[in-house]
């Protein structure tokens, strides 16, 4: 890459946005489905 | 406007975060009529995966991160529901939990010849929605086939490892960043955005690294 980004950035948006880290991606509470509202099994 | 985005083909967040980026860049592109040029690097995800890994993403939560399989369940339910909102049919019933690797070597190739974005787009589907095991250097090959790169060439890139080490460049630069989890955006060299941020985020920091900047002075 020509130019590497550097730190320190400034950041923007919510630092709480939902990523994926150590092969674990958490889904945020409030986009948790309620029992009976998730996906059908299979 | 250039933006270099760190991410996983295997990594859900990035997939949302990818249409959700896209539709920001749209909105700053139609206001600005500004392009939006990004590239992408690479982020192994799960590097502790094996090689040789045969299974769900299920198994590899549960017997690999010795995570309870109600949680996983919860947490793949979730996942996909809020998929399903950005128009993406994520299928972890038939996924194949892969070492990602080899698909960042190929996603080099790719970039070096113009295709990057093309690849990055089927290898996201073909491992969320289509279940493909992306480790196999045939499977990778036809993929890249598809986007317009020589099959015989691809498999010969990933046969002699050939991009290796840009692959293991792109996961140190990640870390002398401080960068631990992904999708990472780095706008224009100086904004950050870390996660599947709405797509107003997007815009916003396209938006901001696009401003002239302020002069001393200025206020008052």
């Amino acid at each position: 890459m020509t130019g590497d980004p550097k730190p320190p950035f400034e950041m923007v948006g919510d630092d709480e946005a939902p990523v994926c880290a150590d092969g674990v991606c958490e889904v945020p509470a409030p986009l948790q489905p309620e029992a009976g509202e998730g996906p059908e099994p299979g | 406007m250039k933006v270099d985005v760190w991410s996983d083909i295997a990594c859900p967040w990035c997939y949302i975060g990818k249409r959700r980026f896209a539709e920001g860049a749209r909105r700053f592109t139609e206001a600005t009529g500004r392009a939006v040029e990004v590239e992408y690097h690479a982020f192994e995800l799960a590097p502790d995966t094996p090689v040789d890994f045969e299974g769900s993403e299920v198994d590899f939560l549960v017997h690999h991160k010795g995570m309870s399989e109600e949680r996983v369940r919860s947490m793949l339910d979730g996942m996909s529901a809020t998929a399903k909102d950005e128009g993406l049919a994520y299928d972890f019933a038939n996924l194949r939990h892969t070492k990602t690797f080899r698909a960042h070597e190929l996603l080099h190739h790719a970039k070096a010849h113009g295709l990057q974005e093309p690849l990055k787009e089927r290898l996201l589907r073909a491992y969320f929605t289509e279940g493909l095991h992306l480790v196999h250097v045939d499977q990778l090959a036809d993929l890249a086939a598809e986007v317009g790169l020589d099959r015989d060439e691809a498999a010969a890139v990933l046969e002699e490892e050939r991009y290796t080490g840009a692959v293991l460049d792109d996961m140190a630069l990640a870390q002398r960043l401080g960068i631990r989890g992904v999708p990472f955006y780095v706008i224009d060299q100086r904004y950050g955005v870390s996660g599947a941020q709405p797509a107003e985020v997007f815009e916003e920091a396209l938006t901001r690294a696009a401003a002239p900047p302020e002069q001393e002075g200025d206020e008052a």
